[in-house]
């Protein structure tokens, strides 16, 4: 055993008492600027839903950046206090608690997956600071809480209409593979109760935790079902592999990837946009950039204008928080009271991903008038039908 | 029932799998049986070889360049480990040097998360992304430069093991340091060299399989514990059995997952690893020498 | 009461009492509260860990059975948070036990590898079974924490419930940590085979220290999710594990303090990372410290503070040198009548591989007799030796002591039975002072409870008084008492000999094996012991002892056997085997 010495315990106990005293000044630092007007952000920032969730912090900035330029809250530049989720409920609802706490934080932006925000919306009307969410869980949306607002349609929209589609289409023998997470087990939950009403037949219904890297039982699963067509689920790293080793394995079955895997990210691994030529996904309007018909491609091009670059999905999200949160504020006495009174109002807003509505009984802010189902041609979405 | 086609290609996809996890098992029983040491960092090796890989084939360095760049960046970090954190405390009660090591994994891990992030990298297969057809499965090429490096590693390891000079010290001190200490073998000497080489081994073994798995920083976590779950399987003892239950764990997994259900591979997984050490506890340990009174020499 | 002592206690008190009102935001109050559910986990690990040495990666695992138990069973079920998680803590304890057992006789690092696989277990469980755990989403709808009917709504009586349960299991761990539990615990990381010796049972002792961490850490993970008011699966991830880990080791694994302490620098280094902006750092930063205390510094910050402030551990509970003897105690063993042979060895064999160490043997020992067992090198005398305490199996033949079969008894059974012995390298237990190597020999007359030994009830203390008055007992029959409160690596080596020799008597043994105890000691020590052995005998102990120095043997043995190469080549009285022509040559055999 080393014998400590007084000096080696003073050193190690000042290096210890130091950690809290840097941070204390700092702590001071961020709750200083009352001036500003905050906004707390929940993001995923690391962990597997980072990649999409980060792209949605983009947009909140480029929004922030934008709104300032017309002056802010009265006069109140907009400022943002990120934190981060790390992709998982926990920190999310311990993030959420930390943001209520700061008097001068009026309302709190999230772009987390589901679990994260549900976790949120458990405390929303206890700690009484309006939410605005991003987000595809319909449970955060209905039953309505109080404080708690999403846009985006529902899980329930994007199944309904890949489901309708391909009940068009004369696919029949539908195969998933989804993550065993909180959005592919809700996923699962909806594909089983829509294709059972809508006539269709689960071929094969395959699951994957996120640090799997071998997807060929799946796979194989999948072929030997011989299904009409393919819908695969899995952000990040699962969410590459599974399109890498299903075309290495030859499946030629159409090929239906879910939405939030096709990030830059994404592309980039799989060596390029133009690569996943073919792959549909059911989509939102956001996709289509300055395609998008009527207000879409409107907004859409404000966005740019913000971001200074092309916009992605995630993006074009983040934006139409943005938008539904000013709409608001306008309309409220710029208290967390009076902005909720004011969400509950919304009704029909323009955002890039739809007209965003919200009602008391109904927080999901958009629906199937959103969506459309589109395709990957040379390396951009298109409408599935211009194909 | 699944044909033979989708069992060939559950058996050969796991068994391509539990080559990183025979690496890093062999790794491990080897440091053990010449140090005394259980090193929990070795998956974080594997995890290291794979992002260093990422790193320089984006810099576009020819292959065989980049890999022996990862070789070296193994036999490094592993002497280093060893004269860095397990020498100075050589004395010490076996369950800190354990938990040094564990305390290594977590530092690399976080370094790991520090210099490549989140983001999983892309890795070009080795000969392109081409597959071919074995007894019905279809397999990327890159399968080809996993098992034979795997097989090139396990043959220049038993080899060297059974035949040099070296090999046969590393015998001599897995046996009884003491007594090899007394025929001329420095121990200590042949500790960081097993360091070393295991450390090369498993940045190896990440390596070959990054083009399949990509590089991730947490890759190094399911790597890690599934070679320790090998290596108890070889008793901690045998490298030959670390290998071949570190094989049968891949093809496992992967047959559970396509035959079974791919939910409950994880826990089918832990639930054998769990039953194994309790009837090893429970059967096995019943001899009463299990208290060790000490060898005597 | 002892001021140096319960000063830190009073530190921590205080400080729990003052901190709301320094610190009254709901973030502040929410740090230390996961502080809180942090610590109460680490003390348990502390116990696990520092003591026993038995490293647990996935404590992890037991507070996810605490956070999901009572999160179902206050959401599904309408349970109150308090039954739920006693009821929580029961299960975590259960499946210790269930686990621990086995695992236990392993070596030390399968415990580490199979306790992640659990965790992970659960983890996938948690997925798996959507209708029990919600799956992947969890459960968000947690209430608050409840006593009964009063609902525990504010973050404020929250944060002192938390911390009561915090200095509860503080308490508890001190208690433990100074009690014969705790010596058993330091004594079989020391050296399982002597503590084995001392009547030790040392697979359960790990698997109740096992139990009891994990029934902490299920404390914490029910206190935890009351808090956050959701579980999922990744609450209580890796990631949670390896903060409990480097709590401990940071704060100091030799003292249960350091778990709270560990819990308090980890809380601190995560939130003061959040408001650098720099979380990123985190993971290394946790990585690279563990690795420098365990180096550099493994007191940790405990350890720390100690050594700036003196006095503040176990360490400073008795003033050095002031052990009243009183009246010597009464023996604790119950006196038994034996007649004819008090050991009988039949036939006994035992080798190692192709090596023969001993074959078939058989002698018996009378009651009251000091009966040498000698040999040249290699004779198999101490192989015997050990087949006889139980450290080693015998192949074939065995050995009954006072009319009972003991072949196949385990080492502590034998030693609870009355056979006490001593070894030829000594097994010290260096972690703890020479009064309480001691202790630990009379550890089985130990009357008090683990329930009134960790609530540290007047049972325990009373109990405690009494083993420290046999050791003292026996400290001054080795004329050891003068350095009672050193520890053994400080003592000249031919004390080391006595003060095993006093752990041996303090077991109160009918038998005493003694291997070689004259090795290694001077001549003049080599008299002393003699004049010893003779007091022991005195005292109605029978002896039997392996020893080299045939001088002394000669001196003291009513009957010597004589081991050549495993076999026996006689037997008899000391003058009668030195003219054993067989002995004779064995031995010029052995100087040729």
């Amino acid at each position: 055993m080393t014998r400590i010495t007084r000096r080696d315990a003073a050193r190690l106990l000042g290096g210890v008492l130091s950690l809290p005293a840097v941070g204390a000044p700092l702590m001071r630092r961020a709750f200083a600027e009352p001036q500003d007007f905050k906004i707390g952000v929940i993001a995923s920032m690391t962990g597997p839903a980072a990649p999409f969730f980060k792209e949605y912090v983009e947009g909140f900035q480029a929004y922030a950046k934008s709104w300032n330029t017309r002056g802010g809250v009265n006069g109140r530049p907009v400022s943002l206090n990120i934190n981060d989720d790390e992709s998982a409920p926990a920190p999310a609802a311990n993030a959420y608690r930390r943001v209520a706490a700061d008097p001068d934080t009026t309302l709190a932006w999230v772009a987390g997956p589901g679990a994260g925000g549900l976790a949120i919306k458990a405390m929303a009307s206890e700690l009484k600071l309006p939410v605005v969410s991003g987000g595809a869980v319909d449970t955060l949306g209905i039953p309505a809480d109080p404080y708690f607002f999403k846009i985006a349609p529902a899980n329930r929209d994007y199944m309904k209409l890949y489901l309708t589609w391909c009940k068009e289409r004369g696919y029949k023998k539908l195969a998933f593979v989804l993550g065993n997470d909180a959005y592919g087990q809700g996923e699962a939950q909806i594909a089983k109760e829509m294709t059972a009403s809508l006539g269709l037949d689960i071929a094969a219904l395959e699951t994957f935790s996120a640090t799997d890297s071998n997807f060929s039982s799946q796979l194989v699963r999948v072929r030997s079902s011989a299904p009409d067509i393919v819908y695969a689920a899995g952000t990040g790293a699962p969410g590459i592999l599974i399109y890498k080793q299903y075309r290495q394995l030859g499946l030629k079955y159409p090929l239906c990837f879910m939405l939030a895997a096709l990030t830059s990210a994404f592309f980039q691994a799989i060596g390029g946009a133009s690569e996943a030529d073919g792959v549909m996904t059911p989509g939102l309007l956001g996709m289509l950039g300055k395609q998008a018909p009527g207000e879409s491609g409107k907004l859409y091009d404000q966005l740019v204008d913000a971001l200074g670059r092309p916009a992605s999905l995630a993006n074009s999200l983040g934006w139409d928080i943005g938008i539904v949160t000013e709409t608001a504020i306008k309309r409220s006495d710029v208290s967390r009271e009076g902005i909720r009174a004011a969400l509950d109002q919304v009704k029909d807003l323009p955002g890039i991903n739809g007209p965003i509505t919200f009602t008391p009984q109904n927080h999901i802010g958009q629906d199937t008038r959103g969506l459309a189902m589109l395709k990957l041609a040379s390396g951009k979405f298109v409408p599935v039908d211009q194909a | 029932m699944p044909d033979s086609a989708a069992l060939a290609q559950f058996l050969l996809t796991g068994l391509t799998t539990g080559c990183a996890y025979a690496l890093v098992a062999l790794a491990i029983v080897l440091m053990f049986n010449v140090s005394g040491v259980v090193n929990l960092a070795q998956g974080e090796y594997g995890a290291l070889g794979g992002l260093l890989l990422a790193s320089l084939s984006a810099m576009h360095l020819p292959l065989a360049l980049s890999l022996a760049l990862v070789i070296a960046a193994g036999l490094l970090l592993g002497a280093a480990q060893e004269r860095l954190t397990i020498r100075p405390i050589r004395s010490a009660p076996q369950f800190v040097l354990i938990t040094v090591t564990l305390g290594v994994a977590v530092a690399i891990r976080g370094a790991a998360f520090l210099i490549w992030g989140k983001d999983p990298l892309n890795v070009p297969g080795f000969s392109g992304d081409d597959v071919f057809f074995l007894w019905g499965a279809l397999l990327p090429i890159q399968t080809i430069w996993i098992w034979g490096g795997t097989a090139v590693l396990l043959a220049l390891v038993f080899v060297g093991l059974g035949f040099t000079r070296i090999g046969r010290a590393i015998r001599a001190c897995s046996l009884n340091s003491r007594a090899a200490r007394l025929m001329g073998i420095n121990p200590q000497r042949m500790t960081v060299l097993v360091f070393a080489a295991g450390g090369a081994m498993s940045t190896l073994g990440g390596a070959l399989i990054a083009p399949l798995t990509l590089a991730s920083w947490d890759s190094g976590l399911t790597i890690g514990l599934k070679g320790l779950i090998a290596a108890i399987f070889g008793s901690f003892r045998s490298p030959g059995l670390a290998v071949a239950a570190g094989l049968a764990i891949g093809a496992l997994e992967s047959c559970i997952a396509g035959l079974g259900s791919s939910e409950a591979k994880d826990v089918v997984l832990y639930l054998i690893l769990l039953a194994a050490l309790l009837v090893m506890g429970g059967v096995f340990a019943r001899g009463r020498d299990r208290l060790h009174v000490g060898t005597s020499i | 009461m002892n001021a140096a002592r319960d000063l830190p206690a009073a530190l921590l008190i205080l400080a729990v009492l003052v901190y709301p009102a320094l610190f009254h935001s709901g973030f502040a109050l929410g740090a230390a509260l996961m502080v809180a559910g942090l610590a109460i986990g680490a003390v348990g690990l502390v116990l696990l860990l520092g003591l026993a040495h038995q490293l647990a990666i996935g404590q992890a695992a037991f507070y996810m059975i605490g956070g999901y138990g009572s999160a179902i069973l206050t959401t599904q079920y309408g349970w109150d948070g308090t039954s739920a998680m006693l009821v929580s803590a029961l299960c975590a304890s259960a499946v210790a036990y269930v686990i621990g057992g086995p695992i236990l006789r392993l070596r030390g690092f399968v415990l580490a590898i199979a306790s992640l696989a659990l965790q992970l277990l659960f983890i996938a469980l948690a997925i798996l079974l959507v209708g029990i755990t919600g799956g992947a989403s969890g459960i968000p709808t947690v209430p608050h924490f409840s006593l009964g009917p009063w609902v525990v709504a504010s973050d404020l009586s929250y944060y002192f419930i938390a911390w009561f349960l915090v200095l509860a299991a503080l308490a508890i761990g001190i208690n433990i940590d100074r009690s014969r539990v705790g010596r058993a615990l330091r004594a079989l990381a020391a050296d399982e085979a002597g503590a084995a010796a001392s009547g030790i049972n040392t697979t359960s002792y790990k698997v109740l220290i096992f139990v009891i961490s994990a029934a902490m850490a299920s404390i914490g993970g029910s206190l935890i999710v009351h808090f956050l008011r959701v579980i999922d699966p990744t609450v209580f991830g890796l990631q949670f594990s390896l903060d409990i880990i480097t709590a401990v080791i940071i704060g100091g694994m030799q003292s249960v303090w350091g778990g709270v302490l560990g819990a308090i620098v980890i809380v601190a280094l995560r939130e003061a990372l959040r408001l650098l902006e720099q979380p990123a750092w985190e993971v290394v930063i946790m990585g690279v410290l563990t690795v420098v205390v365990l180096i550099g510094f493994r007191a940790g910050v405990v350890g720390a503070i100690e050594a700036l402030f003196g006095a503040w551990s176990r360490k400073s509970e008795s003033a050095p040198g002031n052990h009243e003897l009183g009246p010597a105690p009464a023996a604790l063993r119950a006196p038994t009548e034996r007649r004819g042979a008090l050991l009988q060895v039949e036939g006994a064999s035992r080798s190692f591989g192709a090596l023969r160490a001993v074959e078939r043997v058989s002698f018996a020992v009378a009651s009251g007799e000091i009966v040498a067992l000698i040999g040249p090198n290699g004779a198999g005398k101490t192989t015997l030796l050990d087949t006889i305490s139980g450290h080693r199996a015998f192949d074939k033949g065995g050995a009954v002591f006072g009319g009972v079969d003991i072949t196949r008894t385990m080492p502590d059974a034998i030693a609870r039975a009355g056979i006490a012995r001593t070894f030829q390298a000594i097994r010290s237990f260096d972690n703890m002072s020479v009064l309480e190597n001691v202790m630990c020999g009379c550890h089985i007359f130990s009357r008090a409870s683990f329930a009134s030994v960790s609530l540290g009830l007047p049972g325990a203390a009373e109990d405690e008084r009494r083993l420290r008055a046999v050791a003292m007992r026996e400290l001054d029959f080795v004329g050891l008492r003068d350095v009672a409160d050193l520890r053994p690596d400080q003592i000249s080596f031919g004390h080391q000999r006595m003060m095993e020799l006093a752990r041996a008597m303090a077991l109160e043994p009918e038998l005493l094996l003694l291997d070689e105890p004259a090795s290694g000691l001077n001549d003049s020590e080599t008299e002393v012991l003699a004049e010893l052995l003779l007091r022991i005998r005195a005292r109605g102990v029978t002896i039997l002892l392996v020893e080299h120095d045939i001088r002394l043997v000669m001196g003291l043995a009513d009957k010597v056997v004589v081991l050549d190469h495993g076999e026996k080549i006689a037997e008899g009285t000391a003058d009668c085997v030195r003219q054993d022509p067989q002995v004779l040559s064995a031995y010029l055999g052995m100087a040729a």
